[in-house]
């Protein structure tokens, strides 16, 4: 049998950060070697050594990603289009792929720069976490440009594994390892169930690649149909939309809050992307009762998310539960199915990245004592003491909130714009009567930072990274509120545009 | 119903009903281990049955070889009193894995009456040449699923080195 | 747009924003990044500086615009609007639903009365805010974070009035509310304003759920039309293809069918009750009194509760196809008018009785606009906003002096020492009440006519009454809280009485020219009627001007009889409310210890103010929080997370993985896991039958 030609260039946004978390791990082993060559190194240089390689390996995995994102700008750029794998197509790399790769690398190399001082400030052994992080990445590159179930599988895996181990990190905490188990054990029930339909889909069309299904889904048949509703329900787990969501709070509550920022929006978007693309391609007609399911689960997700959030006390959890509301937006989008529809969807997730982040990034900046500062409680009087933190910290959480004169409410704005034109009446009220209800809880920590009596340790400060990751967010999101579609610097980029050229993979 | 289809259903049962068992039922933990074994080797049963021979052979030398066999001195080196399962545990996990069992069997007898599955001969009348044997599984790894096999290796890296993390002894 | 030769492009507007927005950012970016404090005259001047720049260019616009009516004739229809656009905001949909919002300034004549009047007030306020202020500030760099929200609040404001379309009016909408929540807590470290502020912008979301519903459902059934739009012109336009329709109504709801204006307009409204304050959402405003007087000036009373009514003015074409709508807009004034002035002669914190009095003001404004009297509601907001702007600051005075005492029952006697503050409060006492020839006689005048001749209006003789027993009532609680404050015998602490004195020139002199507005201002809308007895030809200019925005209606047949019996009716019931007060305060105050027994319990009702916080609480917020605490949290997301495991971390000690295995026993993973596989069944089962 005759190979065909490699495209290997294709593959250099998964090339890079695979061989980067490679050469990390060995650095890692080289560079601690030489740094406790010596017994009886007393623990504070230990720690002091400890930060230094850190550094050094946050700097080679912040390389790799770099190299993986402006690979897949360049292919971006060019409209690259093609599909991977000699013999049959594993993975399709065009527009929306390339956007994908580009954003998840974003999200991961902020969640690298916030890692930084983080670990240090945690007693966390950074170890092998960069390598899982880069590895997890990888994973994502390959679930967001999966055209056959059993990339999708693969990359699903090589995603969720290293988050399991990712989760756990912090083994001084009971919850930190309890999050790890948890999310792992559930984790691998939602692959069996995932891999239940795919078995099932496979049986029933006869084939694993998603034009193939689409072909075979034609007669429709319960076979096909069951294997559709698992495999949804095993997607629909790793976004943690209701009722998939229960692990949410808990692993974004037990695991390293940057961690939590990791996996809130580098998954949930690698997860998404995977999502639209098997429903648009595996099922080009979407019918009325796949679109009525996604809107249950949305309207479903929305709900009990703000809901939640409401009576939650630890600022983790209430992102956790607010991360399931967010979900259940963007599966308005979903019930919409609009090429609208999945632009708007593509530039919330962009959007979403930001604020996540931010959000993330300011409780990271309070962690310190070696534990996190993450109840309700431990961000009163807040704004006399660091002014600015405060400031950003209302900032992304009215942009969650989605108020104007923030990105967060472009983003909810196009969404709804395009529900709108889809008839999804329904769905669009919900979406704005819980955006409302969520204004309760997000408004809860201004009110604590703005209006109660300091409780932060004076000593505290920011460090550069994260300052650089949240002027960064701050940014982008006043930026996209009113420059999502107009370019006041000449570059020829609009960021709707972008997403719109993303979302036209259909064609 | 011929023999072939016969022995499916054996095995297919066997299966299910030694998994139901393995949380439900048994008194000692080396005895869950033990249904587990029952569960790999029917499994590979219904494998022989579909002429991936070569499968067969994995599944019982991996599963019912080596993991079980790793089960066992796990559990051998915790050294539990008392089958590991307290009283109380046992009469709560029966519940349990009746429960849920129950839901999947009749959940996917639902599904598969509704969809028309039982109509459908489970086992393959004719197949292409050399199915199932090593020759055709490698070329195709090789070729087809070259960037799977690779990506395999990623994930099995990934795997050693979360659980070697997990597991390690000492915090630092 | 250029096209149009009654659009004019002008650059200028935007920097009617951009300069306070400017100012804002720099100080409060100065502050909070780099903690550079800067001097206090140097925040004074930049902030007072910046509104008064703006209102300057305000005025240069509004010289511009007159000129404009000067070349055409009056009563040629088509707006004469100065625009400035500055990109477009966004674009999308496809086909048929395509539509784009620019970022653009829209200043007609409407937008011009309301910039004037918020630049104007805005200026004054700020300018007594230095002395309110510089006594009260806490800690350094409180007086810059202060300005800062101030010159936000009027940047927003300004956002709202100019807004060339319904998306960026939303934005000021919204930034007004998130100012007014920022500085209602200025002061913090305390609860209760924390308290207020969090109040005040939560019971604004169900007036913006109404807002951008209104929003959809407009651009959803212009877009089933074809005509997508959110700018206002457009919408303008295009409304008449989509005024008849109706919309079937849920089950739930009682079936049947609702015109799609009405439905539309109630939606608008429901947002304008939110944040104007009115029954049943009115609740925040008086609880907002907790902020700084000048704050509950500015925005609780000149500029940010009255974007209700400007709304409903600005969306007038709309309501005109809506008079289910206005009906509804018409009683809800009347009723929050007379419920409210109720609510407002059982307070005895002198800014309550305040807040109380705008509502009731504000309920006026919208009983003008539900007849129809578009011109009118707007002539009464910038007579309002002079009046109690200057009655505030007026309090805030008296407040200042005595050293932030606020209760009514401990002043009293302050007319001989606070001589300036006490003819200032007389004027605008006076003007509230509707004496004849100050500015509140007209608009409330006007107001009263027009219901009084707003037959097509249901029951509008029961509103003219309720009008006329509110302005009675205004005279009574105004006088009753001029008398308790300034009239006779001091009730001050001991301790406080020594050297009272009127505050310093900074607060004192924006109150003096607050006061000549307030007696005078009525003669920007001086009806005609009035205009002939005085012998001016033209009078009404405010109507006259803003016809080219909003309809004006036909002139109501006037003659001497009929005009006697209304400000007779009016005059009567503000006489009566001034001799009860009199009486009850003045001449013989042991008459209301014998009162007491009678009216006990009304009196506790009204000042408990007829139990709605109560009821709020019962059927809104503790359901939710119940709801979401004890049946989502506790019962469907496995509520073992608390009770079990919390519990369990205390006792960590007993090594981890036992632990952590003994949690996992519990149930909690298992519990989990079995909703999963529910969920999934779920979905199977759905999909597949």
């Amino acid at each position: 049998m005759e190979a065909e030609a490699f495209d290997v260039a294709a593959l250099a946004p998964l090339g890079f950060v695979a061989i980067g978390a490679l050469v990390t791990l060995m650095l890692e082993v080289v560079l601690s070697r030489r740094a406790f060559v010596g017994e009886g190194v007393d623990p504070e240089t230990r720690l002091v050594a400890r930060a230094r390689i850190g550094i050094v390996l946050a700097f080679a995995s912040s390389a790799a990603i770099v190299l993986a994102m402006y690979a897949a700008i360049y292919q971006f750029e060019l409209g690259f289009e093609t599909a991977f794998g000699p013999g049959r197509p594993m993975l399709q790399l065009d527009a929306l792929s390339t956007f994908a790769t580009a954003l998840i690398g974003l999200g991961a190399l902020l969640s690298v720069w916030l890692s930084i001082t983080y670990l240090p400030a945690l007693r966390i052994n950074h170890g092998e976490y960069y390598a899982l992080l880069l590895l997890s990445t990888a994973g994502m590159f390959v679930l967001v440009s999966a055209v056959d179930l059993i990339s999708l599988y693969l990359g699903l895996e090589l995603t969720s594994l290293p988050i399991y181990a990712l989760a756990g990190f912090n083994r001084r905490r009971l919850r930190s390892n309890e999050a790890a188990l948890k999310y792992f054990l559930m984790g691998a029930v939602a692959s069996a169930v995932l891999l239940y339909g795919m078995a099932l889909l496979y049986g029933a069309t006869g084939h694993t690649d998603f034009t193939g299904i689409s072909q075979g889904f034609a007669g429709g048949g319960g076979l096909a149909l069951s294997g559709l509703a698992l495999v949804i329900a095993g997607l629909a787990f790793k976004v943690s939309v209701v009722p998939f969501h229960q692990w949410t709070p808990d692993v974004y509550e037990g695991a390293p809050t940057s961690v939590t920022a990791f996996m809130a929006v580098t998954v949930k978007t690698a997860g998404f992307v995977v999502l639209m693309r098997f429903l648009v391609l595996a099922l080009p007609e979407m019918g009325e009762k796949v679109s009525v399911l996604l809107g249950v689960l949305a309207g479903l997700s929305m709900l009990i998310g703000n809901l939640m959030a409401v009576v939650q006390d630890n600022v983790k959890r209430m992102l956790a539960y607010s991360a399931v509301a967010h979900a259940g937006y963007l599966m308005v989008g979903f019930a919409a199915g609009t090429p609208e529809a999945w632009t708007a969807v593509l530039f919330y997730l962009f959007v979403y990245l930001f604020m996540t982040v931010g959000v993330f990034c300011v409780v990271i900046a309070l962690a310190q004592g070696g534990r996190e500062w993450d109840s309700i409680e431990d961000f009163a009087g807040l704004a006399s003491q660091r002014p600015a933190l405060a400031a950003v910290m209302t900032l992304f959480l009215l942009s969650l909130a989605g108020i104007p004169g923030t990105a967060g409410f472009m983003a909810k704005f196009y969404l709804v714009v395009a529900a709108v034109d889809a008839g999804q009446i329904a769905l669009v009220l919900i979406l704005v009567g819980t955006s409302m209800v969520s204004f309760f809880y997000y408004l809860r920590l201004p009110v604590v930072m703005y209006m109660q009596k300091r409780r932060q340790d004076p000593d505290a400060e920011t460090s550069s990274s994260e300052i650089v990751v949240l002027a960064l967010c701050a940014a982008a999101i006043l930026y996209f509120a009113f420059f999502a579609q107009a370019d006041p610097f000449g570059t020829g980029v609009r960021a709707l545009d972008v997403a719109g050229r993303a979302a036209d993979f259909l064609h | 119903m011929s023999f072939e289809m016969f022995l499916f259903y054996a095995f297919a049962f066997l299966a299910v009903f030694s998994a139901v068992a393995m949380i439900g039922f048994v008194r000692h933990i080396v005895a869950a281990a033990m249904s587990l074994v029952v569960t790999m080797v029917s499994l590979a049963g219904i494998y022989v049955l579909m002429h991936a021979e070569l499968i067969a052979a994995i599944q019982i030398l991996v599963y019912a070889g080596a993991i079980v066999v790793l089960f066992l001195f796990v559990i051998m080196l915790l050294d539990l009193r008392d089958g590991g399962l307290g009283p109380a545990a046992r009469g709560q996990n029966l519940v349990k894995a009746v429960g849920v069992g129950g839901t999947v069997t009749i959940g996917t007898l639902v599904v598969a009456s509704v969809s028309g599955v039982f109509s459908v001969n489970p086992l393959v009348e004719s197949l292409p040449e050399g199915f199932g044997e090593h020759r055709a599984l490698g070329i195709a790894l090789f070729t087809d699923y070259a960037l799977a096999v690779e990506l395999v290796g990623l994930v099995l890296l990934a795997s050693i080195v979360g659980a070697v993390i997990l597991a390690k002894r000492k915090i630092d | 747009m250029p096209a149009d030769p009654q659009w004019i492009e002008d650059a200028l507007l935007r920097w009617i924003v951009f300069v306070p927005l400017g100012t804002a950012l720099a100080s409060g970016l100065l502050l909070a990044v780099f903690r550079r404090t800067l001097s206090s005259s140097l925040v004074v001047w930049m902030s007072c500086g910046s509104v008064f720049a703006s209102f300057g260019l305000s005025s240069l616009s509004f010289a511009k615009l007159v000129g404009l009516f000067g070349e055409v004739p009056v009563d040629d229809v088509p707006p004469r609007v100065l625009i400035d656009t500055l990109y477009t905001w966004v674009g999308v949909g496809v086909g048929n639903s395509a539509f784009s919002a620019d970022l653009a300034f829209r200043y007609d004549a409407l937008s011009a009365v309301m910039c004037l009047v918020v630049t104007g007030v805005g200026f004054l306020i700020h300018v007594y805010s230095v002395g309110y202020m510089r006594a009260d500030t806490r800690d350094d760099g409180g007086l810059q974070r202060f300005f800062c929200y101030l010159n936000l609040f009027i940047a927003a404001m300004l956002v709202l009035v100019l807004a060339d379309n319904l998306l960026l009016m939303f934005l000021g909408w919204e930034g007004v509310g998130l100012c007014s929540y920022l500085l209602i807590g200025f002061w913090y470290g305390d609860r209760q304003n924390a308290y207020a502020g969090s109040k005040a912008f939560i019971v604004n979301r169900i007036g913006d759920f109404g807002f951008i519903v209104g929003i959809l459902l407009l651009f959803w059934s212009m877009a089933d039309a074809g005509q997508p739009a959110v700018s206002f012109r457009a919408i303008e336009a295009g409304f008449g293809s989509v005024a008849s329709q109706t919309l079937a109504l849920p089950g739930w709801l009682g079936g049947g069918e609702i015109g799609l204006a009405t439905s539309i307009g109630l939606c608008f409204f429901l947002g304008a009750v939110g944040k104007s304050a009115q029954l049943p959402l009115f609740v925040w405003l008086p609880d907002a009194m907790a902020g700084p007087t000048p704050v509950s000036a500015l925005i609780h009373a000149a500029t940010m509760v009255t974007a209700g009514v400007y709304m409903a003015v600005r969306l007038s074409f709309l309501y005109e196809a809506a008079p289910g709508a206005l009906v509804v807009i018409a009683w809800t004034g009347g009723v929050t008018a007379v419920f409210a002035a109720l609510l407002a002669t059982a307070q005895n914190d002198i800014k309550k009785v305040l807040a109380y009095s705008t509502i009731s003001q504000l309920g006026y404004m919208f009983l003008a606009v539900g007849c129809g009297a578009y011109a009118i509601a707007i002539f009464h907001l910038v007579t309002h906003a002079f009046f109690k702007a200057l009655l505030f600051m007026g309090a805030g005075a008296v407040i200042v002096a005595t050293h932030h005492e606020q209760d009514m029952r401990r002043m009293g006697g302050l007319r001989k020492k606070l001589k300036l503050t006490y003819w200032v409060m007389v004027a605008g006492v006076l003007a509230i009440c509707g004496f004849p020839g100050f500015s509140g006689f007209f608009s409330k005048d006007e107001i009263l006519t027009s219901v009084f001749f707003a037959h097509e209006l249901p029951g509008h003789v029961a509103l003219y009454w309720m009008g006329v027993a509110t302005a009675g009532l205004t005279a009574f609680y105004m006088f009753r809280l001029l008398f308790l404050t300034f009239h006779g015998k001091t009730r001050l602490p001991r301790g406080r009485r020594g050297e009272l004195d009127d505050p310093e020139d900074t607060m004192m002199w924006p109150l003096q020219i607050l006061a000549v507005l307030a007696v005078l201002g009525g003669i920007i809308g001086l009806p005609q009627f009035w205009g002939d007895r005085i012998g001016v030809a033209e009078s009404n200019s405010l109507g006259h001007f803003l016809a080219s925005v909003v309809r004006l209606g036909e002139p109501h047949a006037l003659d001497a009889g009929v005009v006697a019996q209304l400000v007779g009716g009016v005059l009567a019931a503000s006489i009566t409310g001034f001799g009860l007060a009199y009486v009850l305060y003045i001449s013989r105050p042991g008459l209301r210890e014998k009162l007491e027994p009678v009216l006990g319990v009304p009196r506790r009702v009204v000042a408990r103010r007829f139990y709605v916080d109560e009821l709020y609480d019962a059927v809104f917020v503790r359901p939710l929080v119940i709801f979401s605490d004890r049946v989502l949290s506790r019962g469907i997301d496995a509520g073992l997370i608390d009770g079990r495991l919390v519990m369990g971390s205390a006792h960590a000690v007993r090594g981890l993985a036992a632990h952590v295995l003994k949690h996992l026993q519990s149930g909690l993973a298992q519990a989990y896991l079995l909703l999963m596989l529910a969920g999934t069944v779920a979905l199977l089962a759905y999909l597949v039958t």
